[in-house]
């Protein structure tokens, strides 16, 4: 098979496998809504439907979320008032007073679940589920437990507030994040691998438009056979992406790594949505592939080539773009992040889409001052390279485009994952700080749980002290509520938590750990906590054991007990497991489709790099007539890598310095990235030192094998 | 456009000595730089022209205003009795694989294709029926002495440069357009591809213009032109002045 067939086999390859990925992305945010919408459903399905007479009632129910093993679970009270009440969802009948169902995610712990709430007998089965991995229990409390909260009664299942069986819990989060996401990471660095594909072999294709023009071809016809030719390898994609949604419409398939199922009810039920999708994608690779390979009016009947203009205006715009939004994210920061974020996204795209300008500019720029050196230094290598770089930037500057962008790009997203996070962090800085030292127990609002209450002060135990924190609400003078804290307690325990003598002291975990940020006025007293519950103040326990010594599983295990749902026994740093948790789930799924569109973009910058470093290798070729040819293409080959790879590292790495800002906890803070963009950038170098070495070998097997009489190999 | 077709078969089947293609007073800029200056010439059928010169003097450029490629910045160009400056870029490549035949310096084959389906390709352009087109390539082929059902890879430079004269003859044009023929060529397939080239006029009945920087193959034909700095000048001309 000779050199030039497989490049005619190589662009068919590339333009189908790219089509694919863009129907394949395209799919991804149908499917992400699909799904979205079938757990929903399966939600309300299984969701109680409140009926306010508690005669024409058959159950009650009280959803909560506990967590075991640190991670967050749907606990839903149930408690069956006639022997006609339906099981819910997923159970053949109702579990016995004091006994657990659990879904299969939450077998492990059976263990922590039946000493906290109770002896686990059943299994849900799948049809009970929203997603085949869901944390699900039916807690049925013993008859003669104290039941605390708002419990709701029903009849029956399919109720369609949400907010009686699930709130914002992962896998029925709204699904907007997860569309721009992959707008963002996936289908532009699809759109990206097309055009990059549609370009392989493009001068010799071009070429061969031009001679067919002057054969007499028309332009509509070179068009037209231009979309026939584009036709069959868009079609094979587009066929491979339905088998593989045919695929997913057959099998629930897991996502690794996101913690995530695609069901194949969801996927059968957008079938109507995903064959237009198919089409669309396979119609836009198509037109896309179409417009970047189009026939250009011919010039001559020589072979010639076309640069474009890289105007320095561009990457004039460029740094100011750059240089205005970082800056006024960092001053937006402190008002609101999302202005901050739109700041950094908005900056980000412009700098995208005027990278491969810029880098153009660039190369020409360097290629100037390179051309000079290699004058007066006598050196043929870089004279050549700088000539070549200044007159005709082309190929250089796209290399040095492509892997700034991926810079660029995989950097915002490290980023993103770095906010993300950040709550995440936190918690768990928190945890293995104060974990063993002090715990918090959650409070109702209600006199009549008075006594257990004091069962519970009394499970506490003589080494621990027991701090008491009350929250209220004021109506100011001008009839505006303000809102007040009050820490009572003993002054040692107090002086463990960073109580000054008057105040909390800055770096109090009470801060995070109670949300007393929120407070307009925090009241720090010693004495005696007034441990009675009252109906309008919202209070909390703070157990405190300064020996470390504290054992919350065994503290939640002591006084599961006395009511239902049991009153939360959290370790510092557990209060936030569900928000952390959400946060970590939108963080996977950053990964996930970042490290699919840095995929799909290097594919795309490496069928750039393939058939440029065997263009460049092979030019060099007839100088084997007089020269130390070999030499001479390596030292070419290598200056020019270094050409690319400064330009790469001068726009990307620049580029995602100034626009990778975290917002955090820490304020707004680049720090974070910047390890990153280091690392990237050394990969981008290393990946273009890696070309130039395959430009080197292309141009020694070139110069081995040329002859007197050769031109250029094509 | 069937009118312009028309109008140009009319005027040059069986014309005799009438030109076939005519270019009056034609110059060309590309931005600041004058590269052709009221160049006029006329080709007619059975008669062959060639120009020479040195390299950069405008010659390709003036080849590529003829086959109506590109306009020219003044003057017109007239392929029997249409002029091309007139014409949208569809009608005057209708015009061209029709009327004119076109010869390049390096073939300019497509490699995946054989001899033959490279020779039949500007036929099958014109919708021509594809047998007739294979038959016609074939014989064409044939009497070059160029094996049909090679893959055009593997021809050699003689052999690819008489494909290429074969495929500028396939749809009997009015007008053949060479430009550097033999420039690829040794001494000796140079002068078996001008000798195929410069009997075309008498065997065919077409108008021949070439493009050569090679003083032996243009002394070939029936009138050589000189052009020097974008300007044309006899050959007889220039020769006294220098």
């Amino acid at each position: 098979m000779t050199r030039r067939v497989r490049w005619s086999f190589r662009r068919p390859a590339a333009i189908a496998a790219a089509t694919a990925l863009l129907t394949l992305s395209l799919a991804a945010i149908v499917l992400v809504t699909a799904t979205y919408e079938g757990r929903v459903e399966r939600t309300v399905a299984r969701t109680p439907l409140v009926v306010s007479e508690e005669t024409s009632a058959d159950f009650r129910f009280k959803h909560t979320f506990g967590d075991v093993e640190r991670r967050q679970f749907s606990a839903v009270y149930v408690e069956p008032w006639s022997d006609d009440a339906v099981p819910p969802p997923g159970l053949d009948e109702w579990p016995d007073p004091g006994t657990v169902a659990v879904s299969e995610a939450l077998l492990g712990a059976s263990a922590e679940l039946t000493a906290r709430y109770g002896t686990v007998t059943a299994v849900i089965d799948g049809d009970g589920l929203v997603v085949p991995n869901e944390r699900l229990a039916y807690i049925v409390p013993p008859a003669d437990v104290l039941t605390t909260g708002t419990w709701h009664t029903a009849s029956g299942y399919g109720g369609t507030n949400r907010n009686h069986m699930a709130g914002e819990i992962w896998h029925v989060k709204e699904p907007e994040q997860l569309v721009y996401l992959a707008v963002f990471a996936l289908v532009a660095p699809a759109l990206v691998l097309v055009v990059g594909a549609a370009q392989l072999d493009e001068r010799r294709r071009r070429r061969r438009y031009e001679v067919l023009e002057v054969l007499g071809a028309r332009p509509a016809r070179l068009w037209r056979d231009q979309a026939l030719v584009l036709g069959g390898p868009v079609l094979a994609g587009t066929g491979a992406a339905c088998a593989v949604l045919l695929f997913a419409a057959l099998v629930d398939l897991p996502l690794w790594g996101a913690d995530y199922w695609l069901q194949s009810d969801d996927v059968r039920r957008a079938a109507g949505r995903l064959t237009l999708t198919a089409v669309g994608g396979g119609l836009a690779a198509w037109l896309l592939a179409a417009v970047v390979s189009r026939p250009t009016a011919v010039r001559g009947t020589r072979p010639r080539s076309r640069e474009p203009r890289y105007p320095g205006w561009v990457a004039v715009l460029a740094a100011v773009v750059i240089a205005v939004t970082g800056r006024e994210a960092i001053q937006r920061v402190s008002g609101s992040t999302d202005d901050a974020a739109v700041w950094i996204l908005g900056g980000s795209l412009v700098a995208l889409i005027l990278t491969p300008w810029v880098c153009g500019w660039l190369v020409r720029t360097s290629g100037a001052v390179v051309h000079s050196v290699g004058r007066r230094a006598s050196r043929p290598a870089v004279l050549v390279v700088g000539a070549q770089s200044d007159v005709s930037p082309r190929s250089s500057a796209r290399l040095a485009a492509a892997c700034a962008m991926v810079v660029l790009l995989v950097s915002q997203l490290f980023a993103l994952v770095s906010m993300a996070n950040d709550l995440a962090r936190v918690t768990e800085a928190a945890h293995e700080r104060y974990d063993g030292i002090y715990a918090t127990i959650g409070v109702p609002k209600d006199p009549s749980a008075q006594s257990a209450l004091d069962s519970v002060v009394a499970a506490v135990g003589q080494d621990a002290t027991v701090l008491d924190v009350r929250t209220w609400g004021e109506e100011n003078d001008d009839g505006r509520l303000r809102f007040v804290a009050e820490v009572r307690g003993d002054r040692a325990a107090m002086a463990d938590l960073g109580f000054d003598g008057e105040s909390l002291t800055p770096d109090s975990p009470l801060h995070g750990m109670l949300e007393l940020q929120a407070m307009n006025d925090i009241a720090v007293n010693e004495g005696s906590p007034r441990i009675a519950l009252a109906e309008d103040v919202q209070q909390m326990l703070l157990v405190v054991d300064a020996t470390g010594g504290l054992d919350t599983q065994e503290l939640q295990t002591a006084i599961s007990g006395i009511s239902a749902p049991p009153w939360d026994v959290r370790a510092p740093g557990d209060l936030d497991i569900g928000g952390a948790e959400l946060e970590v789930h939108q963080t996977r799924w950053v990964a996930w489709f970042g490290t699919l569109g840095a995929a799909m973009l290097l594919a795309a910058v490496s069928l750039r790099t393939w058939q440029a470093a065997e263009e460049h290798g092979k030019r060099g070729a007839p100088l084997a007539a007089f020269t130390n040819a070999r030499g001479f293409v390596a030292a070419r080959a290598w200056t020019r890598g270094a050409v690319v790879a400064a330009t790469t590292v001068l726009a990307g790495g620049v580029a995602a310095y100034h626009l990778s800002w975290v917002v955090d906890a820490s304020g707004a803070d680049g720090s974070p990235v910047r390890r990153t963009i280091l690392v990237l950038c050394v990969l981008a170098v290393v990946a273009v030192a890696g070309s130039a070495a395959y430009e080197a070998r292309s141009g020694r097997v070139a110069v081995s094998r040329w002859r007197p009489g050769q031109r250029e190999t094509r | 456009m069937t009118t312009a077709l028309s109008d140009v078969n009319r005027s040059t089947r069986g014309a005799g000595e009438r030109p076939t293609l005519v270019a009056r007073e034609i110059g060309f800029r590309a931005g600041r730089t004058t590269i052709l200056r009221g160049v006029s010439l006329s080709v007619a059928s059975g008669r062959s022209v060639a120009i020479q010169g040195r390299s950069g003097s405008g010659k390709s450029t003036l080849l590529t205003l003829l086959m109506g490629l590109v306009r020219p910045t003044a003057g017109s160009v007239h392929l029997g009795s249409v002029g091309l400056s007139g014409l949208s870029r569809a009608r005057r490549a209708d015009l061209r694989a029709q009327h004119v035949g076109v010869v390049f310096q390096d073939a300019e084959l497509l490699d995946e294709l054989t001899a033959e389906e490279n020779v039949a390709l500007p036929a099958l352009l014109q919708k021509r029926d594809r047998a007739v087109a294979r038959s016609r390539a074939r014989h064409l082929l044939a009497e070059l002495d160029v094996p049909h059902d090679r893959s055009s890879a593997v021809l050699s430079g003689g052999e690819r440069q008489r494909v290429g004269v074969a495929r500028a003859l396939i749809n009997d044009p009015q007008v053949i357009l060479a430009d550097e023929p033999t420039g690829a060529l040794d001494a000796e397939l140079r002068d078996a591809a001008a000798s195929l080239l410069f009997d075309l006029p008498a065997r065919t009945g077409c108008a021949l213009l070439v493009v050569t920087h090679d003083p032996s193959v243009a002394s070939r034909a029936d009138e050589r032109y000189v052009m020097d700095a974008g300007e044309l000048r006899s050959w007889r001309a220039a020769a006294v002045r220098s």
